[in-house]
């Protein structure tokens, strides 16, 4: 079944087609959040609850093609919460961070380890940019929709945050 | 500027190379899977209802997830469900839930039939049109209660049902302290979504005496025993099917919320 028709049959309420649809981008949506949050079981979370809070409003969804962009969004709201929390939070900080140095690495080189300790390192809005490209597949204009920010912005600071993460595992 | 972009790419390329060195936590996906399935009975679809039909059949399709919901307009069908996180087993908490929901439910904590409260939860339906736009929606608050295995769902919500002729001209009318109080029973089958009924099912639908209704995980049939009354801007109904409950004895129930 083509996506659109998975879209449909979900909107109807069919809940294989609806978790056809989830199965095939919650990876790309955990990765996303697991980089924005810096913490795996709040990556969890937020993934989870995306994907229900979805569920429950898939008949809002306007554009059937559109079913990846509008996950995305979702999920990055939720990121997004979260890390307000944290900032009401200081406190747990700190936890959130040595979360970081826990999570998967079995099979991470030392260079993927040290890029993704820099990346988290960057600010939530340089992480939301970069990962929005990488993850969702957005281009500049969508993330520059998504985020209210103007698309030269959003590609200047794409730009900046990439040369300081090149600079930190010294590609430049 | 090549050598930038070429820098770009490689940053963009090592990030990903880490992200997908490993895959997401093994049971997230069971985690999220287990979720819909519980929630599967509560996505209705009624892409065959006439709309006539469709706001009895939503309200007592909906009875299985403790919601409400009323059809009007151009409202083919319902879908939605329990509002993620909203649900609980502590009776203390049904006042959060109605401070979200600016509602008041003054649920007791047990009828004096051994009905008692068993779970509450927040629903969410969107209203759909025939093409699956959406229309409208709805936010519920449910209370269910349990008695020898058997469950009602008492519900609340903002605004007034209003009801149409051939609904009340379906149910029996019991007006009680100034409040007028409307039950009903009517006949389901629940069918799972690749499940067409019977010609015969769909005569019955058609003549009015069966209400068919789309999502379950397996075909059902059942009895719905239904009151529903409006008070002070709000709309009430208790709900439950096979229960086997006579119109005095729901509205003694109704009587004992205040």
């Amino acid at each position: 079944m083509k996506k659109e028709e998975l879209v449909r049959a979900a909107k109807t309420g069919d809940a294989n087609a609806f978790t056809e649809l989830y199965k095939e981008i919650y990876r790309d949506l955990y990765h996303f959040a697991y980089y924005m949050l810096k913490h795996t079981e709040d990556a969890k979370d937020a993934v989870s609850d995306a994907v229900m809070d979805a569920w429950a409003s898939i008949g809002s969804l306007q554009q059937e093609e559109a079913f990846k962009h509008w996950m995305f969004s979702i999920v990055s709201n939720k990121c997004k919460a979260k890390l307000r929390e944290y900032a009401n939070r200081p406190g747990e900080l700190t936890e959130v961070i040595s979360d970081t140095l826990e999570a998967p690495q079995a099979v991470a080189t030392p260079e993927q380890l040290q890029i993704r300790e820099e990346f988290l390192k960057l600010p939530e809005s340089d992480r939301l940019i970069v990962g929005l490209h990488l993850f969702a597949g957005y281009k500049t204009k969508e993330i520059a929709e998504a985020l209210h920010m103007n698309a030269n912005t959003v590609r200047s600071r794409e730009s900046r945050a990439l040369k300081h993460l090149a600079e930190q595992i010294g590609k430049e | 500027m090549q050598s930038n972009r070429l820098v770009d790419k490689q940053i963009k390329d090592a990030i990903y190379a880490d992200a997908y060195s490993y895959d997401p936590p093994a049971d997230l996906k069971q985690r999220i899977d287990a979720q819909i399935a519980r929630q599967k009975k509560e996505v209705v679809s009624m892409r065959m209802m006439s709309v006539k039909k469709v706001a009895i059949v939503a309200a007592a399709v909906c009875a299985l997830t403790g919601t409400v919901c009323m059809a009007g307009g151009k409202i083919a069908g319902y879908v939605g469900g329990t509002r993620a996180g909203s649900q609980t087993s502590d009776f203390s908490d049904i006042g959060k839930l109605e401070k979200k929901l600016d509602v008041a439910v003054n649920a007791p904590e047990a009828f004096d039939n051994g009905y008692a409260f068993a779970d509450a939860s927040i629903a969410d339906f969107d209203a759909l049109d025939e093409d699956g736009i959406k229309v409208g929606n709805e936010s519920e608050l449910a209370v269910m209660y349990e008695k020898d295995g058997k469950r009602l769902h008492y519900t609340v919500k903002k605004g007034a049902t209003i009801l149409s002729d051939e609904e009340i001209a379906g149910a029996q009318v019991i007006e009680k302290d100034g409040i007028t109080y409307y039950y009903m029973q009517h006949d389901y089958l629940f069918l799972p979504h690749n499940e067409e009924p019977t010609a015969e099912e769909v005569a019955a639908q058609d003549a009015g005496s069966l209400y068919i209704s789309y999502g379950s995980d397996e075909r059902q049939e059942q009895t719905s025993y239904s009151l529903w009354w409006n008070v002070d801007g709000q709309s009430y109904s208790l709900m439950g099917f096979d229960v086997d409950m006579s119109a005095q004895e729901m509205v003694d129930m109704a009587l004992q919320i205040k």
